[in-house]
């Protein structure tokens, strides 16, 4: 165990009073994230909401409310990662030049250089792993279930561990902020800048833990999601008819199943030389820092897949939908999903192509990643001709899977510019290159923009507010034509990435423009938050039945929305690759099961919560180097695995005519059946009325 | 699809144990591993040491995850024996890139006239 | 609609919903539990490939080689009680075939002594080392050497709880589909510990001595 500066004790490892920081904008924050989570707390206790709270959110294992909590998390670090963008922004444009004024301590602009690096990091990482992935993940795990027919995802139990080890992750992320300090070695951690000789505090700590811990779950779920499609798939459901989107889910969680324990290694090695001395990534002593940096990117790459994978699923999903005509090029469409998938395993080297390898090697991947471009060019067309000749409706998901097919293709053009190495040295760390990969990180975002609005009305039961929902994406696109443009622009004049202080005055009125496109999505996230408030104050007028969309295609549109907790009352037998629209062809849209039977359902359980409670503490522990907390909470875990398996019966009988009541119920009102308060539903935004 | 099982020992996947698989697995590994340490440890060997070694690795793990964990396209294993394949590729891939990567590395950087001393 | 709709409609039905339709459990853990074996395998992936970097002359930084500290046939041994406890192990799955109770215990039991037998000898292996002053912290080859080959040690141990676990599992409460699916899971968990054996013995003892 390697000896740290600074003050140690057994009680409280590196803990002391100095650590929490004395900064105005800290203090701010603090006050903002208090206040928010005072009123909360104050409204859940003051409407009585924690017995419900407990039972029907923090212990279930319905995979409708994990995905929604997964969204919820996501959502949530979106924000937080806004804010920080918000803020470099800012810095950029206040510290252009020598004349440029300081504030609050620093030299230019208002944030000093450790801050601002902080902030470039925890954006990053926030982004890329608190907030694309949960909020795909949330999304693969509400869709996916409904669309193959299932009850559930295979392991119900082993879905709600990795929803609460994210939330771990994202808490120890947030705690950083208040208490200690964040990584400021960017969200790729470069060594050896990582290492305990040049970043002694807690920071990188804090990101090391948070990521591998919340990796620990993705991988989990990717394994969960991955049997949940070879083993779950209703009768019927062949491969040549499984819906698009779960193709995807299937490709994308072979990627993360596959490097996110790469990820964890990368990590793990990198904990042992700050914690143990060992020498794997150290400049000396016969370490190899670009060791690091390889096997961080050989998950990296493979990440970018993951979650852009999902966004083509939901693009195939929406664009037919609202084109009211199938996906043209079906089996291609699977097939180039997997090319991505397949390829995307040895392309990992054009993230460090000026490491200096062979010509032989960067040209292999050079070659690699141009290759990609093959199979997504054919998805491109394959959407392209989905919407030639259909009947197109411009509702706003398919505005924004529309945007999302054009950000791809700005993106895909600058990423084929990039493969090339000659060009990629030369404009390497630029921000060049950061405009580059928002671009295609907003094909994501679109994507799930997309899905979100998409999907919202089958979990509640109504729609969200087009009104609003179109000016929150016209006030988005123009934010991010408006950043990224001029961004592309500087890059290519030269300017680097990561800078806390531009001394060329003359990339001020790139800097401006940027900031007044950052404006603008202020802007567009007012209308997202003013659409969920209006959409909820307004949902009786918003409802909708099982076909929100009157155009759905796959199975999930076949159930009542809000969907309930069962999914379907009985399985359904799946006759053809769009089966709502086979069944309304053969006029069988309306016809019910003659007979209900008896459903096996998961018991909800508070083990996953409680493995997440230990494993928070042991992240703690592991940040401040108190080893008896993290000895304790270790153990915990291991106890509580094992004690869980002793458990025999986690399952329960939900009766026939009890499912039949519920049916019924629904199909009198009109709409979904009333959850039942014991067992789940998605009863949160229920009218006040009906809650007796 | 297996359904309608009320013992779990019938399941298919536990009737497709068989102990021969055992004992020939056991008794090939062991007699490669035995080979292998004989090409390392016999100086008359030793030119052929790092291919039979090579060689004696890969058949004994072939042997092993072929015998141990039935791998074969019949419906209760074909998944396993899928996924399974599509795996070692990304294995080969992780090690084998990476090698290549940093031996093109060393030759052009002064680790590998370090290497000369 | 007259009565061909009627027919077609009725007709229909049978192929619309599913009754009584049952998922397979023990097929799913099982290959949910080998689909995390083979995220597992991309572990190993990592630190092989970190070995395979790592094992130069110029990352010993002076310090031992290979050569200095290595002895396969100590690692023979080391094999000997992997492959045994294996076959162990095996000998309890023809037991559960057969829903032979005490066979499975004893196979379990037996399976247990001989992974304990291996956790002593490399645990008894690198204290050794670490006496004679060969610590993971005195190069990037030694650091590697360590990762690899205790992550295996690792799993090993973890293995043994699993084991004892399932000890009294099968004691009391018997052949559960629970218990079945778990004995299936280790048995996966176990035979790929010793296939990851054959690799780090063949490319770092075995190799290291070259």
């Amino acid at each position: 165990m390697v000896h740290v500066q600074g003050p140690w004790s057994e009680l409280l490892g590196r803990l002391s009073p100095s650590a929490i920081p004395n900064n105005p904008i800290i203090t701010g924050a603090f006050l903002f994230s208090a206040v928010i989570g005072i009123v909360l707390l104050g409204y859940v206790t003051y409407a009585g909401k924690w017995g419900y709270l407990w039972r029907e959110w923090l212990t279930t294992v319905d995979h409708k409310k994990i995905g929604v909590m997964y969204i919820i998390v996501g959502l949530v670090m979106l924000f937080r990662g806004f804010i920080d963008a918000l803020m470099m922004r800012t810095q950029q444009m206040l510290a252009d030049g020598p004349h440029s004024a300081g504030f609050l301590g620093a030299a230019h602009g208002y944030l000093i250089p450790y801050h601002f690096d902080q902030i470039y990091s925890a954006h990053g990482t926030i982004m890329i792993l608190f907030a694309a992935t949960p909020i795909l993940v949330g999304i693969m795990n509400v869709v996916v279930p409904l669309q193959i027919g299932a009850r559930d995802m295979a392991f119900p139990y082993l879905n709600a561990l990795g929803l609460w080890l994210t939330v771990v992750g994202a808490a120890l992320i947030m705690m950083s902020l208040f208490l200690g300090d964040f990584s400021h070695a960017g969200w790729v951690g470069m060594t050896p800048l990582t290492e305990l000789a040049y970043s002694p505090g807690v920071g990188v700590d804090y990101w090391m833990w948070a990521i591998q811990i919340a990796s620990v779950g993705t991988t989990l779920g990717a394994a969960n999601l991955i049997a949940t499609i070879i083993k779950m798939r209703a009768p019927g459901m062949t491969w040549g008819r499984l819906p698009i989107f779960t193709w995807t889910a299937l490709s994308t969680n072979i990627i993360a199943l596959t490097s996110f324990p790469v990820l964890g290694v990368s990590l793990a090695l990198l904990g042992l030389d700050r914690y143990f001395g060992t020498h794997f990534f150290t400049a000396g002593m016969g370490g190899n820092l670009m060791l690091y940096s390889n096997l961080f990117w050989m998950w990296g790459h493979p990440e970018v897949y993951f979650v852009i994978l999902p966004a083509f699923g939901m693009m195939s999903e929406i664009i037919p939908t609202f084109s009211e005509k199938a996906l043209f090029g079906y089996i291609t469409m699977v097939a180039a999903s997997f090319a991505i998938a397949g390829v995307s395993w040895s392309v990992w080297l054009h993230h460090f192509f000026t490491m200096g390898a062979s010509p032989a090697v960067n040209t292999f991947f050079s070659i690699a990643t141009m290759v990609v471009g093959i199979p997504t060019g054919v998805k491109v067309f394959n959407w392209a001709f989905t919407i030639y000749r259909g009947r197109s409706r411009f509702d706003t998901p398919m505005m924004w899977a529309i945007g999302a097919l054009f950000m791809l293709l700005l993106g895909g053009l600058t990423g084929m510019m990039l493969a090339m190495p000659p060009i990629n040295y030369s404009v390497h760390n630029s921000v060049f290159v950061v405009a580059h990969f928002h671009t295609m990180l907003m094909v994501v975002i679109y994507g799930i923009m997309g899905g979100v609005s998409y999907w919202f009305p089958k979990v509640f039961g109504f729609k969200l507010d087009e009104t609003l929902g179109k000016r929150f994406f016209w006030y988005f696109t123009a934010g991010t034509i408006m950043v990224f443009v001029p961004m592309y622009l500087s890059g290519f004049m030269g300017m680097t990435r990561r800078l806390d202080y531009l001394a060329n005055p003359h990339l001020l009125p790139f800097e401006v423009l940027e900031e007044f496109g950052i404006g603008l999505y202020t802007v567009s996230v007012y209308y997202f938050v003013r659409q969920l408030y209006v959409s909820l104050r307004d949902r009786s007028e918003n409802r909708v039945g099982a076909n929100a969309w009157g155009t759905g295609r796959t199975l999930e549109w076949m159930t009542a929305s809000p969907t309930p907790f069962y999914n379907f009352a009985v399985t359904p037998r799946v006759n053809a690759r769009d089966e709502l629209i086979w069944r309304k062809e053969q006029g069988f849209e309306n016809t019910l099961p003659t007979q209900y039977e008896d459903i096996l359902m998961p018991k909800n359980t508070a083990v996953p919560l409680l493995i997440g409670a230990f494993s928070l503490a042991l992240g703690f522990g592991l940040v401040w180097r108190i080893w008896w907390m993290t000895d304790l909470s270790l153990l915990g875990v291991v106890l509580t695995v094992i004690a869980r398996s002793f458990v025999r019966v986690t399952d329960y009988v939900v009766g026939a005519s009890e499912v039949e009541q519920i049916e019924r119920r629904s199909r009198t009102r009109g709409q979904s059946p009333r959850p039942d308060s014991r067992r789940g539903g998605m009863g949160v935004f229920r009218p006040s009325r009906s809650n007796t | 699809m297996g359904h309608g099982i009320e013992n779990p020992l019938e399941h298919p996947e536990v009737r497709v144990v068989n102990g021969r698989g055992y004992l020939v697995s056991y008794a090939v590994s062991l007699l490669l591993m035995t080979l292998a340490l004989g090409f390392v440890t016999q100086p008359a060997l030793m030119p052929w040491a790092l291919v039979g070694l090579s060689a004696a690795a890969a058949v004994a793990v072939l042997v092993q995850i072929i015998l141990l964990f039935q791998l074969d396209f019949s419906e209760t294993q074909v998944w396993t024996t899928v996924s399974f394949l599509l795996i070692v590729p990304l294995f080969i891939i992780a090690v084998g890139l990476t090698m290549w990567m940093f031996n093109a590395l060393d030759a052009r950087t002064m680790l590998a006239g370090m290497m000369m001393h | 609609m007259g009565v061909s709709a009627t027919t077609a409609s009725d007709s229909g039905k049978a192929g619309l919903w599913a009754q009584h339709h049952h998922h397979d459990a023990i097929s799913t853990r099982t290959l949910g539990f080998w689909l995390y074996m083979l995220s597992d395998a991309m572990i190993f992936a990592g630190l092989f490939a970190t070995y395979a970097v790592l094992s130069h002359h110029y990352n010993a930084a002076g310090g031992p080689t290979p050569h200095d500290f290595i002895h396969p046939l100590y690692a023979y041994g080391e094999t000997l009680a992997v492959f045994t406890s294996v076959l162990a192990y095996g000998g309890a799955m023809v037991a559960l075939r057969r829903g032979h109770k005490g066979g499975v215990l004893a196979g379990l039991g037996l399976a247990f002594l001989l992974g304990a037998v291996f956790i002593g000898m490399e645990v008894n292996e690198f204290s050794h080392l670490l006496s004679i002053g060969i610590s993971p912290e005195r190069s990037g080859y030694l650091s590697a050497f360590f990762a690899l080959v205790m992550t295996h040690g690792i799993h090993m141990a973890f293995g043994l709880l699993w084991m004892a676990t399932m000890f009294f599992q099968v004691a009391f409460q018997g052949f559960t589909d629970k218990v079945v699916y778990r004995m299936l899971n280790l048995k996966v968990f176990w035979h790929f510990q010793a296939v990851i054996w054959v690799l780090v013995f063949s490319f770092v003892y075995m190799r290291g001595v070259l």
